[in-house]
């Protein structure tokens, strides 16, 4: 690696994209533990990986890869998407005046299937467009589209009433 | 479309939580570093430049030597032995020699590739010799140090 980032850009990087990629690898891991293992492994190796600030779409698959490698050497696969989203996580920060609407729409978050909830985290909090959203996950670009589709879907029915 | 809009809006403005301080704190510290190249130890290039020729050169000067020396000190005893046997006439009748040490000096390679071996080896030398046929037997034990390249077999 040539290029190493100033502590201050470092930090920056840290602080502007930190919260939504600790966001994915919560998701993908079985305990808060794994995900901050995970995620300064992804971190640091997506940094080496292209000699500078990283694309967000490489940070995500490096993130899920790192996930799936813990799990599979732990043999904790079926743990991991069992325990994620587990009800001790805080995933989001809400603001004051809507508290409880946005923890009841956290809560709707973290209750959708796994692979319709990491389609709406990559894309709402992500960022990324269907076609990264595509390359990260491994899915074709249209499951991309409709699993996001039927995630908003999923949880316009859920939260009838509370939020719209 | 447009009916999933209000949603989408709604999570938006849902934020993902902030790094806690212990997390940012470990993370800070994960900062990537620039790769420096292993450093060379400075012993190596001084072996490498210096000391191995070196050694080298003081191996084949040390061989050289002592072959010149084992020459001068055949010559010396065979004028010994002329002059010896020209006034009393001692004839060598029986001659042993014992192989005392052999130590490794150090390896060398010839412009052809081939290595050698370099062998510090030490004899000691049982000589009798007889005045005459029937007179005394007299015994002289030397040493004898041979400094010998020995080809080493390449696989």
């Amino acid at each position: 690696m040539q290029y190493e980032p100033s502590s201050d850009e470092w930090r920056a990087w840290l602080r502007r994209c930190g919260p939504r990629f600790h966001l994915y690898a919560r998701q993908q891991t079985r305990c808060e533990a794994d995900a901050e293992d995970v995620l300064q492994d992804a971190l640091v190796e997506s940094w080496r990986r292209v000699d500078g600030m990283p694309p967000d779409a490489l940070v995500f698959a490096t993130i899920r890869r790192r996930a799936i490698d813990l799990a599979r050497s732990s043999d904790r696969r079926s743990a991991r998407e069992a325990e994620a989203g587990g009800p001790d996580a805080e995933w989001f920060s809400p603001d004051v005046e809507e508290r409880e609407t946005q923890r009841v729409l956290g809560e709707a978050v973290k209750s959708l299937t796994p692979i319709y909830r990491e389609v709406v985290t990559l894309k709402v909090w992500g960022g990324l467009t269907f076609q990264e959203i595509a390359e990260t996950t491994g899915v074709p670009l249209n499951t991309a589209a409709s699993r996001y589709r039927y995630a908003i879907e999923a949880l316009r029915e859920t939260l009838k009433g509370v939020v719209l | 479309m447009s009916d999933l809009e209000p949603i989408e809006e709604a999570l938006r403005k849902l934020r993902p939580a902030e790094l806690d301080a212990s997390l940012m704190a470990r993370l800070s510290a994960a900062r990537p570093a620039k790769e420096m190249p292993p450093e060379k130890s400075p012993f190596r290039g001084l072996l490498l430049r210096w000391l191995l020729p070196l050694g080298a050169g003081a191996c084949v000067a040390v061989a050289t030597f002592a072959i010149l020396e084992r020459n001068r000190a055949g010559e010396a005893r065979e004028n010994a032995a002329k002059s010896s046997a020209s006034s009393e006439t001692l004839l060598p009748v029986e001659s042993q020699d014992f192989l005392v040490s052999a130590r490794p000096v150090g390896i060398l390679v010839a412009p052809n590739q081939q290595p050698y071996r370099i062998m510090d080896v030490q004899w000691l030398e049982y000589e009798t010799v007889r005045a005459g046929a029937n007179g005394p037997a007299l015994h002289t034990a030397t040493t004898r140090r041979d400094v010998i390249p020995v080809a080493l077999e390449i696989y």
